[in-house]
């Protein structure tokens, strides 16, 4: 599939919300070529004045569908989330460009290396792409996602993210920081070198790593990776920002 | 001036190529430094006006995007290279 900046517009199908602090929204776009896991898009706003604000959201959704899913994190004083969050309705109109990327994508090949992902909060959402390319795909490259997160409120995804851990228990992983569910196995606790290396596919086997969070979670894991000896030409990374 | 020399319209097909590259894959060289990345890996500030690019080995700049209502302006003044894949017919 290609990249491209292309604008298109979108009307919003659904809006739902997805933890207290983010919202599920689909997209329909007649005219969107299809994307690959792990691509993203610009949405521009246009304010009354004229004034302009554009952001980056990760796809959720892969393939040839016209239909996007985005999951969307408040950021408080935002100048765009909180409006998509808690203001956008069904049949609004947005402009969007995209499909953008072409480094922190995931495509079905004969690659046989395995695939760890690992997302910090809200970096989950190119995963679950790339976790439905693989799917979609049929891929039998091993695929497994870390995914550190505050509190069980906090997660994206859940169902999806049950039936995947369902079919292969070793496919999910998450490591809560603040609050776990109730007979979690590990206490609630940051995301250590320690951990990280007991729930992700050692370096021995050679995996492609995709990391993406904010940029704090992003560095961390980076330097944790390398040291326990991952190659840094093995490692694809995507930050976005300081929440 | 070589006599079999022709103008910029020649290469706008060429040129149209080039610039329609997928960015983040696009392969930089850091003028200060050498340092070879893609640019998903450089360092990137991004204000109104001004998205400054840094190299994410060395920290100087790449280069700087200036946006207004009408126009880009690209400044490249830290770049030794850009590479690109050529586009599959």
């Amino acid at each position: 599939m290609t990249s491209g900046a292309t604008w298109h517009i979108a009307t919003v199908a659904t809006v739902r919300p997805l933890t207290p602090n983010a919202s599920l929204i689909t997209l329909g776009v007649p005219t969107w070529p299809g994307n690959d896991g792990g691509q993203h898009i610009d949405v521009r706003l246009t304010a009354e004045g004229g004034y302009q604000a554009t952001r980056s959201y990760s796809l959720a959704s892969v393939g040839n569908s016209t239909r996007l899913e985005l999951a969307v994190d408040r950021v408080p004083d935002g100048e765009v989330s909180p409006y998509l969050v808690d203001d956008l309705r069904p049949d609004d109109q947005l402009e969007i460009q995209g499909p953008l990327g072409g480094w922190f994508v995931w495509k079905p090949s004969s690659d046989l290396r395995p695939v760890q992902l690992i997302a910090g909060g809200s970096g989950v959402v190119p995963c679950i792409g790339m976790l439905r390319a693989h799917s979609a795909a049929q891929s039998t490259t091993p695929m497994r996602l870390l995914y550190g997160l505050r509190t069980p409120e906090d997660l994206f995804f859940a169902d999806e993210l049950k039936t995947l851990g369902s079919a292969n228990p070793a496919a999910i992983s998450l490591v809560f920081s603040r609050l776990t569910p109730e007979h979690w196995p590990d206490p609630p606790g940051r995301l250590s070198r320690d951990s990280l290396a007991a729930h992700t596919i050692g370096p021995e086997q050679r995996p492609r790593l995709f990391v993406c969070g904010s940029t704090g979670f992003v560095e961390t894991v980076l330097s944790w990776l390398t040291e326990l000896g991952h190659g840094s030409t093995d490692i694809r990374a995507e930050r976005f920002g300081g929440i | 001036m070589a006599p079999d020399h022709v103008d910029g319209n020649a290469i706008a097909g060429l040129l149209a190529e080039v610039l329609a590259v997928e960015p983040t894959t696009t392969v930089t060289v850091c003028h200060s430094c050498g340092d070879e990345a893609v640019l998903a890996q450089s360092t990137v500030v991004m204000n109104v006006p001004d998205t400054t690019v840094r190299c994410s080995a060395c920290g100087d700049v790449l280069f700087v995007i200036v946006t207004t209502d009408t126009e880009h302006t690209l400044i490249v003044s830290g770049l030794r290279l850009l590479r690109m894949p050529r586009p599959t017919p």
